[in-house]
């Protein structure tokens, strides 16, 4: 009886433990199919989005606890080479990089070389703002939570420096700056303030920036498709991602990077590498048996620190408000608790969210800086809709958006008005260029450019002075400074500040040359000749025997550095050094020799430039005794009129 | 009205003329004096013979009641009249400039107490919008505003670059910026010095310096052009203000969106029902509307607008003041010290019949005094009554024609004491010489 009873004991809990084991096989089964299904309904969600947005391409990882359960790449790396964008595409994260430079202190501190409530000057004695006295109270913990009162002053993001110190001179030159607010007052969003976190890194480690990121936290997570190192940005083929335009996307040119923004915005990222970050940070640091810092300094970078109204920004806060952590900023969205950082880089965009109490992330990445707010949701949106979809839950009605641009109007500008806004404008800098001409439909369109390329936008007048320049991106307010007999004489861009218009008679001796495809055109005199070998120009004035060799090229075909070592330089007497300069909105390289050429001096001047996915220079040997004169009328002219035109049509 | 233009150059050559011209005069008086020495006399007293013409009789009964160095004192400042009127002139200057120069200094540091003077706003604090990340618009500022409990009320406003007005009589424009308010000016402390704010759409207020250019006054129109395009606005009114160089106007929002109807303002003037705290409050106002928003106190941010013309102010003020005192202390030391040379035989007198020589001295001193305070009587009413003539003519080439000059009685006091010490020390001083004088020795002479 006794071994009858062991045996329905025995065969009770084996009946029970196999019906358990298949409730869970069957539940795992049924959770994995959920998974999986979500995983379908996300992907259809963003092939729609994709398709109904004009972003070139875009890239996706969701990392749930500790594995990737989702990462893929949309569209093209860059319009026109026929590349896909992947999961393994190299692209700018802009301030996500700000979480970066927060980890690598929290590492610090764990080792006891910083301490988060030290002043500044105890690492960096030289530091200073304007205002020594406050600037002496700022500690590593007011520039990590954005509350040293420094403002963003973003002057030199356009300022191309490769050099290794250049974060170090960039906060050297906030000694000329005042705060905008007490140290430890208030929220204020400092580019700078990272930076300065950055030279802190650099001082305590013994390692330069770049370096320290690199091996401390890259190389531990396997992060070998991203780097803050500019130099090696070719190397991991770091796209430079688009501008905007009308109807689409323009790319970018391959501008010269700056390193003085380094530890506030200067990483590059794939969309995979930045799968094995989040899981990191939702399993206390570890990845793959690997900790890289430990929980309780992750819970030390989520930690509130200050909040601050949501602006404008629709979706980002349940009640408007924002927190500020360490280079995390955290808020609640849906009823539920997100830690979140994105990232602009003018062409590229990025958007982070962690929900920490269900231990999953998601990383966007955009090769496109955003899109017209008024038309498209926002990046925050996707990545909030995106946590939704793997979580199982609808997408939130909320994130719809409802508003109606304020700046629409039913203004026209009179007929026949339109050629007194033709035109070039410049800025005194010579950094900006603003090409004011007519669509084939009688349309006033722009054409802003600057290093980073040409964005492309329709004029919509409010007045017969104040405009929008509407794009796929934005919508800028301008306005035309007009004289009361209607002469415009310039033009003042929000943002950017004023450009003169050039005179429309300054070309008047000057005939225009297009390229053969007719997608470059500039002036040259009228007492010379062009002639056209394919995608190379030869201009040319057999009176004073002045030959300039230009050439076009897609972008990486060629570029200045091959054109230096190519070049053919006869005898150098003197080799200039190399420099950059804004001319008209294009950033041109120049490098000059003084040559003996049968017993005569020449000078040989080499210029380049990259607009859009085009690369352009031009080459000439000029008599030392004509060279100022040469270069005043015919080689800057040139340069002024350069125009890329077909980028602007084709978007 | 015409144009104010005065040349930068002008006070420069005024001030030159007419120094060159004091200079010429009193060296040309003093040698025709010069010219009339007689030679005999000149050998007999060393000096010209002493006119005895202009002495006056002294009434001893009406001093009767006074200490014998008073009636001394009284007597000299009698006898030598053209002495003591030049002392009096000096004093008088002296009492002038300092009243002036540090009344004026006074008036530039209490500026932003009288901020509506020079064009500004009254208002406690000025928020103004930076166009930053997490920016917020216009509506949603003031809905985060009008939520505020502490604020009374807001005056939405911008600052229009992008204007032009035309000049009927040459038909040509004039660039120009405009202030633009939506709402009540005066609520926020706003003043014209002729007329009143515009209410409508149709109405303009010009500043003075605009004004006296065009010719406009209340009653006129004026053609103006508002982001390119063309408006005729009734002028209503004329303000004075320190901006631009008493350049620009003053129009409603609802004019502006005429031309423009997308416009939005940038900057909102805010009163405050509880004044006290303010800055506790900016720093929780800060935190609630972020870093796209910039407030700041209205009278720091005129302060600091006017502080570099301030300091380079005190800086001037002190350097006249020690001008002045300088030149008045060596001209009363020095007239005191000839005063006692010359009169030695009559103070060895003095001292004979039993004077002290304290009384000699209090006798000087007491001459000295009096004379100081006539200078005093008639310095600081000049100073105080025709200095606001002489800063709005200085400051009229600025757009301002009222300066707010505020006269402080402390520093009225100051200047009475100032020169009363300055009369004082540098008479008291050199008289020293009288303990030295010897009857005896003066007979022997």
């Amino acid at each position: 009886m006794k071994k009858y009873f062991k045996s329905s004991i025995c065969f009770i809990s084996s009946l029970t433990l196999l019906i358990g084991f298949s409730m869970g096989l069957i539940n795992t089964n049924s959770a994995i199919a959920a998974q999986n299904n979500n995983l379908t309904e996300l992907d259809n969600y963003l092939k729609k989005f994709k398709a109904s947005t004009p972003i070139p391409g875009f890239s996706v990882v969701v990392a749930k606890g500790d594995e990737i359960v989702y990462s893929k790449g949309f569209g093209e790396e860059v319009i026109g080479l026929n590349k896909p964008m992947t999961e393994n595409t190299s692209t700018a994260v802009g301030s996500l990089t700000k979480s970066f430079t927060a980890m690598a202190v929290m590492q610090l501190v764990e080792q006891g070389k910083i301490n988060l409530d030290d002043p500044v000057i105890k690492y960096i004695p030289w530091f200073r703002t304007l205002d020594k006295e406050n600037s002496d109270k700022i500690t590593v913990r007011m520039l990590l939570s954005n509350t040293s009162g420094m403002p963003s002053i973003d002057r030199w993001i356009n300022m191309p420096d490769t050099s290794e110190d250049a974060m170090e001179k960039g906060v050297k030159q906030l000694s000329s700056f005042p705060l905008n607010r007490n140290p430890g007052e208030n929220y204020e969003y400092s580019n700078e303030g990272f930076n300065t976190v950055g030279i802190i890194i650099e001082k305590v480690s013994g390692m330069r920036y770049a370096q320290y990121i690199e091996k401390n936290i890259l190389e531990p997570l396997k992060m070998d498709r991203s780097t803050t190192d500019i130099s090696k940005f070719d190397e991991l083929n770091a796209i430079y991602g688009h501008n905007s335009g009308i109807v689409g996307a323009i790319p970018a040119s391959r501008y010269i990077n700056t390193s003085v923004l380094a530890a506030g915005s200067e990483l590059r990222a794939s969309a995979e590498n930045m799968g094995h970050y989040l899981i990191a940070l939702m399993n206390g640091g570890e990845y793959e048996g690997k900790s890289i810092l430990s929980k309780k300094s992750i819970d030390e970078l989520w930690t509130p620190h200050v909040s601050f109204p949501a602006g404008s920004i629709r979706g980002i806060s349940d009640d408007g408000t924002v927190n500020y952590c360490l280079g995390w900023m955290s808020s609640t969205i849906d009823g539920r608790q997100m830690t979140f950082h994105g990232g602009n880089t003018g062409t590229a965009s990025s958007y982070t969210m962690l929900y920490p109490e269900k231990n999953i992330a998601v990383s966007v990445l955009y090769n496109l800086n955003g899109l017209d707010h008024y038309k498209y949701i926002g990046i925050y949106n996707v990545a909030n809709n995106i946590l939704h979809i793997v979580c199982g839950e609808s997408i939130n009605d909320s994130i719809i958006i409802d508003e109606k641009d304020p700046t629409l109007n039913s203004y026209e500008l009179p007929g026949g008005q339109n050629s007194a806004y033709v035109g070039q404008y410049v800025s005194a800098q010579g950094d900006w260029r603003l090409q004011v001409s007519e669509d084939e439909n009688g349309k006033l369109i722009t054409s802003l450019e600057n290093s980073k390329g040409i964005t492309a936008s329709m004029l919509d007048f409010a007045s017969p002075s104040v405009a929008y320049m509407r794009n796929i991106s934005n919508s800028y307010s301008v306005r035309f400074k007009i004289t009361s007999d209607g002469y415009i004489t310039g033009i003042e861009i929000q943002g950017l500040g004023n450009l003169s218009k050039l005179n429309n008679n300054m070309y008047e001796n000057y005939n225009k040359a297009h390229s053969i495809e007719n997608e470059v055109s500039f002036y040259i005199p009228r007492d010379y000749i062009i002639k056209w070998e394919e995608n190379k120009c030869f201009i040319v004035n057999t009176d004073k025997k002045i030959e300039i060799q230009g050439e076009i090229n897609k972008k990486g075909l060629n570029n200045f550095n091959e054109m230096v070592k190519s070049a053919d330089y006869g005898d150098i007497v003197k080799e200039n050094s190399e420099h950059t300069e804004n001319i008209a909105g294009h950033l041109y390289r120049e490098k000059s020799y003084l040559i003996n050429r049968d017993n005569s001096l020449y000078q040989r001047i080499l210029v380049y430039t990259e607009i859009g996915d085009l690369s352009i220079c031009f080459s000439t040997d000029i008599p030392c005794s004509e060279s100022g004169e040469i270069t005043r009328n015919t080689i800057l002219p040139i340069m002024y009129s350069l125009d890329v035109r077909h980028l602007q049509k084709n978007n | 009205m015409g144009s104010n233009n005065i040349s930068i150059l002008l006070p420069g050559v005024i001030t030159f003329t007419g120094l060159t011209l004091v200079i010429f005069l009193v060296a040309y008086g003093t040698s025709i004096k010069a010219g009339k020495v007689k030679p005999a006399d000149a050998i007999r007293y060393g000096a010209p013979e002493k006119d005895h013409s202009s002495s006056m009789s002294i009434p001893v009964t009406s001093l009767k009641n006074l200490s014998i160095p008073m009636i001394l004192g009284v007597k000299d400042i009698l006898s030598n009249k053209r002495q003591s009127l030049f002392l009096l002139v000096a004093t008088s200057v002296t009492a002038m400039v300092i009243t002036f120069s540090l009344n004026l200094n006074n008036s530039m540091n209490m500026i932003g107490k009288n901020a509506a003077f020079l064009g500004y706003d009254s208002s406690d604090l000025l928020i103004t919008s930076e166009g930053r990340r997490f920016a917020l618009t216009h509506e949603d500022t003031m809905k985060k505003l009008e939520n505020e409990s502490n604020i009374d009320i807001i005056i939405p406003g911008s600052f229009l670059t992008n204007c032009s007005i035309i000049d009927e009589k040459t038909k040509k424009s004039k660039t120009i910026m405009s202030n633009v308010f939506d709402g009540d000016m005066n609520s926020i402390g706003m003043i014209n010095i002729e007329g009143r704010h515009p209410e409508n759409e149709n109405e303009v207020s010009l500043a003075l310096g605009t004004s006296r250019e065009l010719n406009k006054n209340p009653g006129d129109t004026v053609q103006i052009y508002i982001d390119g395009v063309k408006m005729n606005l009734l002028v209503t009114g004329i303000y004075q203000s320190v901006n631009n160089m008493g350049q620009g106007f003053r129009i409603q929002e609802a004019a502006v969106k005429i031309a423009n109807p997308t416009y939005e303002p940038d900057s909102y003037s805010i009163i405050l029902k509880d004044k006290g705290n303010i800055k506790d409050y900016v720093s929780k106002l800060k935190s609630k509307l972020g870093t796209s928003l910039n407030i700041d106190m209205t009278r720091e941010v005129m302060e600091e607008q006017t502080r570099g013309i301030v300091s380079n102010f005190g800086i001037m003020v002190a350097m006249i003041m020690f001008i002045f005192t300088l030149v008045c202390f060596i001209t009363i030391f020095n007239f005191t010290s000839i005063n006692i040379h010359h009169n030695k035989r009559n103070y060895g007198i003095y001292k004979s019949v039993g004077m002290t020589s304290g009384q000699i001295r209090m006798s000087i001193l007491y001459r000295i005094i009096l004379i100081t305070l006539g200078g005093l009587l008639i310095g600081i009413p000049a100073g105080i009554l025709g200095a606001p003539v002489l800063l709005n003519l200085m400051f009229s080439s600025m757009g301002i024609s009222e300066f707010p000059y505020l006269v402080s009685t402390y520093i009225t006091s100051f200047v009475v004491t100032l020169c009363m010490a300055i009369a004082v020390i540098s008479a008291w001083i050199p008289s020293k010489r009288i303990l030295g004088l010897n009857p005896r020795t003066l007979i022997v002479e």
